[in-house]
């Protein structure tokens, strides 16, 4: 269900709450001929016509402020009621506090809404408050590790607020419970990329070189890390992924790395593609250090990521059959010259 | 195939009474891959209601009377353009107020070169994507409202190759589809890289199901046919514009065409017609329409003759970068390229 209505109180119609009598509901224009009509249930028809009379007369009320409540829970998608709910809550002052409360138990109901969300960033932008926020999408996180819009919230929060401390351990306790949820390592390189800015900022404000050593720790770590949970599976896309985009991001070689290529060599036994992949990945660089033009070192390498492409397509990864014969294709042509 | 219900029903999800142009477009592009005609008439109502949903500012809302919001005007444009073939151009969209729409996109805009959805709303890349996929159908001005935009998408792009839907996020099949096509609607597709891209998505079809995934290590679902399939049409054309053509493929795209069409065929259609993300999973339009997308992409490679099984299953072209089909859009842009340009 896409609506809350059977959360809500017991309906009183608005037609009969003397509180409303000097409003006339606003009824919705549909046209002479109506399409992709929606069929409302009273509540729900009486209540948005409430709401289209009040957002007329741009009323900021008490009675106003509650209507948006309602008409939120009905339809958390109506972005327009959540834009004048905050109207509301700023003319009226109101505790924002009560409001993250009613937020904790609506993102509940509706996790996978963008409206919700963006009200409790407001709030808490508002609040000037994180407190709380770490702790909500950490419990959220126990229904749905993988929930987008809360791993926004959590990265946003984080930013914003400097809040940094105990995020890469979190990354490593939902990686632990979990070692494919793909959400958890995209966060530990949000924290790791944090950690090499902050090093790069240091260095260009004259501590030199130290940075070179310490991004050299953190990648070590990184590696250690990474190669802990492809043992546990190979077949795992996640951390292969993730240990490229370390590698990546300190500019560093993959075939340098006697580590991940001793790994690769090992792991070969599983025909785990993302081994394969790795390997092809790191004999590219090689071939780019090389040149284009066909001397026998590029010859030799070059067959055996051709090797690598054909074991792919034809055995350990066929549903990606044609994009690794494009790729033995495409590196044949850049390395050997190959004519048209 | 099923057929998809037509007009005059009466929908039981409240929870849509905010993207109700997002339903006249499922519906009419579902139509369109189709084939099934649509009458003048049907033309007329819609284009009538859409004409409710447009805001004096500027867009068009979820509804009508509602504020106007960038999901729903990418959404009313779309089907406007679909229209355009059902009635005529003038009628679809000689009314679109084109000053007020470009008026409403710069207030929007952020200095960084992303988009708010709405006043007040959320920035994130679907806010990007439709805002440049309206300026250019509707020929607004692009090149200072979208000056920095280019750059802000290619910080989207992440370790894995897809893009997440604000940088630093995770990467996405909905999110990377909005970041490619909006690269090649301001022609900037070279500013990110199209090699990993690549890779990310090849890797996005599930190798059981045929079907494809949104992110590593989720679950398959029918509509990612399109969001992740459509990169494949997209990237070819690139690619064969540069030192790739040799080994680009003249037969295929580079994905299973045959998997993804049986996972979309065998395990997709609901018993009382329109599709669905994954079987047990109920029927819904935007399940429909994105997985007839879905399948017209991989039914109609670069030679459009892919189609399994027989030629009963063959659905219509679409341009991937709209998610519309090819007359439709030809239409819209010829029409709307014949109007004056709007005042910056």
């Amino acid at each position: 269900m896409s609506d809350s209505e059977s959360e809500l109180s017991p309906y009183v119609s608005y037609r009969e709450r003397a509180e409303w009598q000097d409003i006339v509901p606003l009824e919705q224009e549909e046209g002479l001929a109506p399409v992709v009509q929606i069929a409302y249930s009273d509540r729900f028809r009486e209540t948005f016509s409430y709401f289209r009379a009040v957002f007329a007369k741009d009323e900021l009320s008490e009675r106003a402020l509650d209507l948006t409540r309602e008409a939120a829970m009905l339809n958390p998608a109506n972005y327009s009621v959540w834009v004048y709910r905050r109207k509301l809550l700023k003319a009226l002052d109101r505790d924002l506090l009560e409001e993250q409360n009613f937020l904790a138990d609506i993102i509940e109901m509706h996790p996978k809404n963008y409206q919700v969300w963006q009200h409790r960033k407001e709030i808490v932008e508002w609040s000037q408050d994180p407190s709380l926020e770490l702790e909500f999408t950490a419990n959220m996180f126990t229904d749905d590790a993988k929930n987008y819009h809360c791993w926004q919230h959590r990265q946003w929060i984080i930013t914003r607020f400097g809040l940094w401390d105990g995020e890469l351990e979190f990354t490593a306790k939902l990686i632990e419970k979990d070692r494919r949820n793909n959400s958890a390592w995209n966060q530990r390189y949000f924290v790791v990329n944090h950690e090499i800015e902050q090093l790069e900022a240091t260095a260009a404000g004259g501590a030199g070189d130290a940075d070179e050593t310490q991004k050299a720790v953190i990648l070590h770590r990184e590696i250690e890390f990474s190669k802990k949970q492809i043992a546990k599976d190979s077949h795992n896309e996640s951390p292969w992924s993730y240990i490229k985009g370390v590698f990546r991001l300190m500019k560093q070689k993959l075939h340098l790395s006697v580590t991940m290529m001793a790994l690769c060599d090992e792991l070969m036994k599983d025909k785990s593609p993302h081994v394969a992949a790795f390997l092809i990945d790191a004999k590219e660089e090689l071939l780019g250090q090389q040149g284009e033009g066909g001397s026998e070192q590029v010859n030799s390498i070059l067959e055996e990521v051709v090797r690598l492409c054909e074991i792919l397509a034809d055995e350990w990864d066929t549903i990606r059959k044609r994009y690794w014969n494009y790729l033995a294709e495409l590196l044949q042509v850049k390395y050997q010259g190959l004519p048209d | 195939m099923g057929c998809v219900e037509l007009w005059g029903l009466i929908l039981h999800w409240q929870g849509l009474d905010a993207s109700r142009p997002w339903l006249c477009y499922w519906i009419l592009q579902s139509l369109k891959l189709l084939s099934e005609p649509l009458s003048h008439r049907i033309g007329t109502d819609v284009v009538e209601f859409l004409k409710l949903c447009q805001c004096k500012e500027g867009g068009f809302a979820g509804g009508p009377g509602q504020d106007a919001h960038l999901a729903p005007t990418y959404a009313a444009m779309n089907a406007l353009a679909i229209l355009s073939t059902v009635t005529t151009p003038e009628e679809a969209l000689a009314w679109v107020d084109r000053t007020a729409l470009y008026q409403w996109l710069k207030r929007l805009s952020c200095e960084d070169g992303a988009f708010r959805l709405h006043e007040g709303g959320e920035v994130d890349i679907r806010g990007v994507y439709c805002a440049v996929s309206v300026a250019v159908m509707a020929n607004l001005p692009v090149d200072c409202l979208f000056a920095n935009t280019p750059t802000w998408i290619v910080s989207c792009q992440t370790y894995e190759g897809g893009f997440g839907g604000y940088p630093g996020l995770e990467a996405h099949g909905g999110y990377t589809f909005c970041a490619l096509a909006t690269l090649v609607l301001l022609q900037k597709e070279d500013e990110c890289d199209q090699d990993r891209l690549l890779r990310w998505v090849a890797f996005r079809q599930m190798k059981v199901e045929g079907g494809f995934q949104g992110r590593t290590n989720k679950l398959v679902d029918g509509c990612y046919s399109f969001w992740q399939g459509a990169s494949f049409p997209i990237l070819h054309c690139l690619m064969a514009q540069r030192s790739q053509q040799t080994a680009i493929s003249k037969q295929c795209w580079l994905f299973d065409s045959e998997a993804l069409q049986e996972y979309l065929v065998i395990c997709c259609q609901h018993g009382k017609g329109g599709l669905i993300d994954k079987p047990g999973k109920p029927r819904d339009y935007y399940h429909t329409c994105y997985c007839l997308c879905g399948l017209s992409i991989a039914q109609n490679g670069p030679k459009r003759n892919d189609a399994i099984v027989c030629d009963a299953n063959l659905v219509e072209s679409l341009n991937p970068v709209w998610g519309v089909s090819i007359d439709a859009v030809n239409m819209a842009l010829d029409y709307f390229s014949s109007l004056p340009l709007v005042e910056q």
